[in-house]
């Protein structure tokens, strides 16, 4: 018959093997319920890099019509699309599977027209007395710089 | 041809609003007397396009 090991403490009792000592720990997890998970929602703020007018006058549109245009999606016909593709500048222009449709610049493409101008200078003499006459010039420019013409 | 109506608002010791329409050239002159002394600020404006545009800000003094 053969006797479990022992070891003793400094006293001389037997002590449990550490191999026994392992069997009888326990792992305590400590579980706060007290304070239940909470999902939270944090607002963010995205800053859109698309804006391609500054200042349209939008007033005479019916606001149920910008409406539903903002909530609309645009499709395009298959026809008029490889028209544009093949028979136009836009000969570069790609279209995503989502049906939206991307336009590249081609070699032959004018891009977005910048804002015309309008620039005011003084055609007078740099004083400006009390009793006398201002003169000024304004002139108005197209995206050439040409003289701005309302019939184009 | 008829060409871009503008709009000069004077702002300042002589405030006012100038109407003119621009020539051939795309240039439109406005004038106004000084009746007070002092600094005048003035800006264009016109409707191109449907588009709200403005000059920039001149200073007059």
């Amino acid at each position: 018959m053969t006797s479990s090991p022992r070891v003793r403490d400094a006293r001389g009792a037997a002590q449990p093997t550490a191999s026994r000592a392992r069997r009888h720990r326990s792992r305590i997890v400590v579980e706060d319920k007290s304070v239940p998970a909470r999902r939270q929602t944090q607002s963010t703020e995205d800053i859109a890099t698309d804006f391609y007018a500054s200042n349209p006058e939008l007033g005479a549109i019916p606001p149920l019509f910008l409406h539903q245009l903002g909530r609309s999606r645009w499709s395009i016909d298959a026809q008029v699309f490889q028209t544009i593709t093949t028979d136009s500048p836009l000969a570069s222009s790609t279209m995503s599977v989502n049906g939206r449709v991307l336009l590249a610049r081609g070699a032959g493409t004018v891009g977005l027209r910048p804002l015309d101008s309008l620039v005011l200078t003084s055609s007078g003499s740099a004083s400006h007395l009390a009793g006398q006459a201002a003169s000024f010039t304004v002139e108005a420019t197209d995206e050439t710089g040409s003289p701005w013409r309302n019939c184009r | 041809m008829a060409q871009l109506p503008i709009s000069v608002g004077v702002a300042g010791a002589n405030p006012q609003s100038l109407q003119a329409v621009t020539d051939s050239t795309g240039k439109a002159t406005v004038s106004y007397t000084c009746a007070a002394a002092g600094t005048d600020t003035l800006q264009a404006s016109a409707i191109l396009n449907g588009m709200s545009l403005g000059s920039g800000q001149l200073t007059a003094t």
